[in-house]
């Protein structure tokens, strides 16, 4: 231990002896730690959990597109075998887009008719 | 072999290496005692669910580690100061910050205090870990010659400090 005079440390900041310093009290702070961490076999288990959940919130976004998706083409196949019922629908459409619907054909239907359901799916389950 | 492709064994190793310092730097830097574990947790699950945790013997994964603690202190700090702004209670969570053990250098620790987030970071860096200015450029996102003058001029603002309080080195 020794006593640094005022004007060398301030004039000279790579004094080895500041150097040092910080090194002992940066090496007390770590070493103050050591008996109070977490297991490591938790934090890969906690690890586990979360990329676990984040797989389930993507799987349940897939399966409600797949359902969406699904609902829609059951629905365009539906109105092109039964367009007498997709003139029913087109009638509760704005005119913007039973317009488009004329030359679009059923699947515009089926489209709209998939999206709706997974738009009304979200609000549902809140996400 | 853990699912995410980690080697139990080998992350155990590691982590008895890498959290002291990690929890240390993140206890010294939060500016929120309270949420050290929170952040330290946060920290080594965003590690595990990297590509580095398959390999975290590699060199690089100790400088990962520590760029993830250094994200997750600035998110943390955004948050509280946001949080800070709506309850005006800025004082109250600095206050807490600096409940940190018994230290040989007192004088040391305060005037550590009175340095930049930003400044404490780079010497930490520097003199806990031994970082080259390279990593340490990697870690904060700033260039290899910016790390040299800020770290240059953390040491001359320390030493200044250090120097009016009359240090015993």
């Amino acid at each position: 231990m020794r006593f640094l005079p005022r004007s060398t440390i301030a004039d000279s900041p790579s004094d080895p002896a500041l150097e040092a310093a910080l090194r002992r009290q940066f090496s007390e702070e770590i070493e103050a730690q050591r008996d109070r961490l977490p297991d490591p076999g938790l934090m890969m288990l906690m690890a586990e959990l979360e990329s676990g959940g984040r797989q389930r919130a993507w799987n349940a976004r897939l399966v409600c597109w797949a359902e969406a998706l699904a609902l829609g083409a059951v629905a365009a196949v539906a109105a092109f075998w039964f367009p007498d019922a997709a003139t029913g629908i087109e009638s509760l459409l704005p005119s913007a887009v039973a317009e488009a619907h004329g030359s679009a054909g059923p699947g515009l239907i089926g489209g709209l008719f998939g999206a709706s359901l997974y738009f009304l799916r979200s609000l549902i389950r809140g996400s | 072999m853990h699912e995410s492709g980690t080697d139990p064994a080998a992350f155990e190793r590691f982590y008895a290496e890498a959290a002291p310092s990690i929890r240390a730097f993140i206890l010294r830097h939060c500016g929120d005692h309270g949420s050290v574990d929170d952040l330290f947790q946060i920290t080594f699950i965003k590690f595990l669910g990297s590509r580095m945790a398959s390999t975290p013997h590699a060199p690089e994964a100790r400088a990962y580690l520590y760029r993830i603690a250094s994200n997750v202190i600035a998110d943390h700090g955004r948050m509280l100061q946001r949080r800070e702004r709506l309850r005006g209670a800025l004082q109250h969570t600095r206050s807490q910050a600096w409940q940190q053990p018994e230290s040989s250098h007192p004088e040391l620790r305060e005037a550590l205090g009175e340095l930049s987030v930003r400044e404490q970071q780079l010497l930490w860096l520097i003199y806990a870990e031994g970082f080259s200015h390279k990593e340490v450029a990697s870690i904060m996102k700033v260039s290899q010659a910016s790390v040299k003058v800020l770290a240059f001029r953390a040491r001359k603002k320390l030493a200044v400090l250090l120097s009016e309080g009359g240090f015993r080195a």
